[in-house]
């Protein structure tokens, strides 16, 4: 078994960043799969999974927010482009904040939460 | 493999998936928990569980033992069939699971028969944010009329006016999703047995699809999915992951029966 197995990446673009993260590994196994009813399932105990709770709800007043801030900040074609350069990754860095977040709950927050 | 238990410490079995009974997993095959235990199978008749045995006393679901858990059958369902079991399931001793597998034995081996030669495959989507927001500006007059209402004003004063514009938004974007989820299906579903759609995972998510393919049709696939990345490839990345065990293509439902 190799460490690539799962994250094998066609020629796509996207370049570098295409490899399986752990968002992807989560979001591709958990809650998938055949169910076993919990009668034969004596032994199941102390299962605690990381980060369901963070999947993101897709539409909430925080959302929208989110979206009014990344518009708000985007810099158009028609707009002084000397702006942009300052501000042109603002919108976007703000849309992806939820992602690295997650990642970060993912990555580090798992072992706070296995304790609680 | 013996059972046995050792020490004082409560063990269990870890359930991987159901596969023929003439697949093996390699010698250095280890399975999920902080000491990763050999996998081993447990056969009864034409089917057998892929299993290791875990600590009970330490819960399960670290990074580590998702990717131990995905490795292990990924790698097996690209040289035969394989069922995923939910990760988490422990049973109670090896026994536990012969008597499972005995008691849906034909179920898991129709299952098994529907899934042989194929492989699933995970297409995602993720916009540039700044090019898809831009479209959205572009294509409605009201948000442009709503973002001047808004600039240089207070947070606090334009809260409502942001809700609005964000809704409208957020709106304008769940359309072109859902027309490029349409889009991705329809060219996907030629080179594929079947095409589902995923839920989004994420707010900028431009498609989220998975596909079971015929493993004499991989390359017919992939090319197909690298031609879709072209065309989209000014507004959004397309990723491909796979081969992978057919997560998504799995209904049986224990019933306890």
């Amino acid at each position: 078994m190799t460490l690539q197995q799962a994250g094998q990446q066609g020629p796509l673009n996207g370049g570098g960043s295409g490899s399986a993260t752990l968002a992807d590994v989560v979001e591709t196994v958990l809650d998938k799969g055949v169910v076993i009813d919990a009668q034969v399932n004596v032994g199941v105990i102390g299962i605690e999974l990381i980060n369901i709770d963070a999947r993101i709800v897709i539409a909430s007043v925080d959302t929208y927010l989110r979206f009014a801030d990344a518009v708000n900040r985007l810099e158009l074609p028609q707009q002084q482009a000397g702006l942009s350069d300052l501000t042109g990754g603002g919108g976007k860095g703000k849309m992806l904040d939820k992602a690295a977040e997650i990642l970060d709950d993912i990555g580090t927050g798992s072992r706070e939460r296995e304790k609680r | 493999m013996t059972e046995r238990t050792t020490g004082s410490q409560p063990t269990g079995i870890f359930l991987y998936g159901v596969v023929p009974a003439d697949v093996e997993p390699t010698a250095d095959a280890k399975g999920v928990g902080d000491q990763g235990q050999p996998v081993s199978v447990v056969p009864y008749g034409d089917i057998a569980a892929l299993v290791s045995e875990v600590s009970l006393d330490q819960p399960l679901g670290k990074p580590d033992d998702l990717r131990t858990y995905q490795q292990l059958l990924d790698g097996t369902a690209t040289v035969a069939p394989v069922l995923p079991v939910r990760f988490g399931t422990v049973l109670a001793d090896r026994d536990a699971v012969t008597e499972l597998l005995t008691r849906h034995h034909d179920a898991f081996v129709a299952a098994l028969g529907e899934l042989e030669g194929l492989v699933e495959y995970a297409v995602r989507g993720r916009y540039h944010d700044q090019v898809v927001l831009a479209e959205v500006v572009a294509d409605n007059p009201e948000v442009t009329s709503l973002r001047e209402q808004i600039v240089g004003q207070s947070e606090d004063a334009t809260m409502n006016l942001r809700v609005r514009l964000g809704e409208m938004v957020s709106q304008a974007v769940e359309e072109k999703r859902n027309a490029d989820t349409r889009r991705m299906v329809e060219t996907l579903e030629p080179f594929a047995e079947r095409v589902v759609t995923l839920p989004p995972s994420h707010e900028s998510d431009a498609a989220n699809v998975a596909a079971l393919v015929r493993s004499d049709a991989r390359d017919e696939f992939d090319t197909a999915v690298e031609k879709l990345a072209d065309e989209w490839s000014e507004r959004a990345v397309v990723r491909l992951l796979g081969p992978l065990a057919p997560y998504d293509f799995v209904t049986l439902q224990e019933t306890g029966g």
